[in-house]
């Protein structure tokens, strides 16, 4: 585990706070028609954003696309935002609707056998897209592949709101009342279906097989 | 929790999704002992370390996104561009000016007839002024030296003004029809 991650682990509630706040108040700035604090909020948000849509869709160039739309659409709806507080859990639901919206169409596609060959590839594997650590180190790239084809299988037993929430609550690290605003869902009903996901994942083993296999 | 006091599995699992639907007891029991507490550590852990791999395992974007707009800034020209803004602002001052002129007013005041009007009395005054171009003389004047005579032709006026023909018969006339 790297230094950073284990800081970010050991300490969220300090880090987080500091983070929320500075969310807030850029927040404040961008509702109140500043682009600048929106461009601030963005240069916050956006890797965060881009890893949400990429863990959903596995494919770089549309991830990168994705994740512009997402904040265009942000920028443009900013005066929907009634409560600033609420920005990251306003900002994932915009996300999760792109991801959503995204999915369909390229199941309307593959509906009528369209699919292009970038697609077909796609669907087969994650993306090889060229990528500073990739090109350094081969055998991070195979790994890679190889733990979002294991993920992926993973994923595949739990159903759709269930995988949803686990990737929000455990890989886009949002709180469970984030995510309850996020999925516009109550935090009761987020937590059941966290919990399913969990027993689910607990009872045959397969995150500690996937991290046993993925580990360097 | 079990005979031993100790949480269930299911009891972990539900800690790992949100420890406050734990009750009391178990919330307290979990903090005094190690064993439920490193089963539900290491639990925890694992999803952690799976969130860390998973964001290892994301390339890296290359572009970043920048709001162009400042939304109460937004003016005409920021949204069409200074070329178009300044085309359609021309377009609009020259439609003005010539909304405001005369001659626009003339074609908008349509209703009373005061265009038309102008119109038949300029037309008039363009007839008069070709007339008095074709025969300056007032008619009384015309009948005087007779151009009113339907008889009244070149020659006539020849033999009252001789031309310039005349002239030289004239001059030839020292010696000659004259003289």
């Amino acid at each position: 585990m790297s230094e950073q991650h284990q800081n970010i682990y050991s300490s969220p509630g300090r880090a987080g706070n500091s983070s929320e706040a500075q969310t807030v108040l850029l927040a404040q700035k961008a509702v109140s028609g500043s682009s600048h604090a929106f461009n601030q909020l963005a240069d916050l948000y956006y890797n965060k954003i881009f890893r949400m849509v990429y863990y959903r869709i596995k494919y770089k160039m549309d991830a990168e696309d994705l994740t512009q739309e997402i904040f265009a659409q942000a920028f443009r709806n900013l005066k929907g935002l009634k409560d600033v507080e609420k920005f990251k859990s306003w900002l994932f639901s915009i996300a999760i609707n792109k991801v959503k919206d995204f999915k369909r169409k390229k199941q309307f596609v593959s509906l009528f056998g369209i699919l292009s060959d970038r697609n077909i590839k796609d669907e087969e594997e994650p993306d090889e897209g060229p990528d500073s650590r990739s090109d350094a180190n081969p055998l991070y790239n195979v790994m890679r592949q190889n733990f979002w084809k294991q993920f992926e299988e993973i994923l595949k037993r739990l159903s759709y709101p269930e995988k949803e929430v686990f990737l929000l609550r455990f890989l886009d690290h949002l709180g469970i009342n984030e995510i309850s605003v996020a999925l516009d869902k109550n935090e009761s009903t987020v937590k059941t279906h966290l919990y399913r996901a969990l027993k689910k994942l607990n009872d045959d083993d397969s995150v500690k097989r996937l991290l046993k296999e993925s580990m360097p | 929790m079990n005979d031993n006091c100790h949480l269930t599995e299911d009891r972990i699992i539900k800690a790992a999704a949100d420890k406050s639907q734990l009750s009391v007891a178990e919330k307290e029991h979990l903090s005094n002992c190690p064993g439920c507490s490193s089963a539900l550590d290491s639990f925890e852990n694992d999803l952690k370390q799976l969130g860390i791999i998973a964001e290892l395992s994301v390339p890296s974007p290359k572009r970043r996104f920048t709001a162009y707009e400042n939304r109460s800034e937004r003016n005409f020209f920021r949204v069409f561009g200074l070329r178009t803004s300044l085309a359609a602002a021309i377009t609009v001052l020259f439609f003005i000016i010539t909304l405001h002129s005369d001659s626009m007013k003339y074609l908008l005041n349509t209703e009373n007839g005061s265009y038309m009007d102008t119109l038949h009395s300029d037309d008039l005054f363009g007839t008069e002024i070709n007339l008095l171009v074709e025969n300056a003389l007032p008619s009384e004047y015309v009948d005087i030296y007779g151009e009113a005579d339907p008889d009244y032709d070149d020659d006539s006026m020849d033999f009252i003004i001789p031309s310039s023909g005349s002239d030289t018969i004239s001059e030839e006339g020292e010696g000659g029809v004259l003289s």
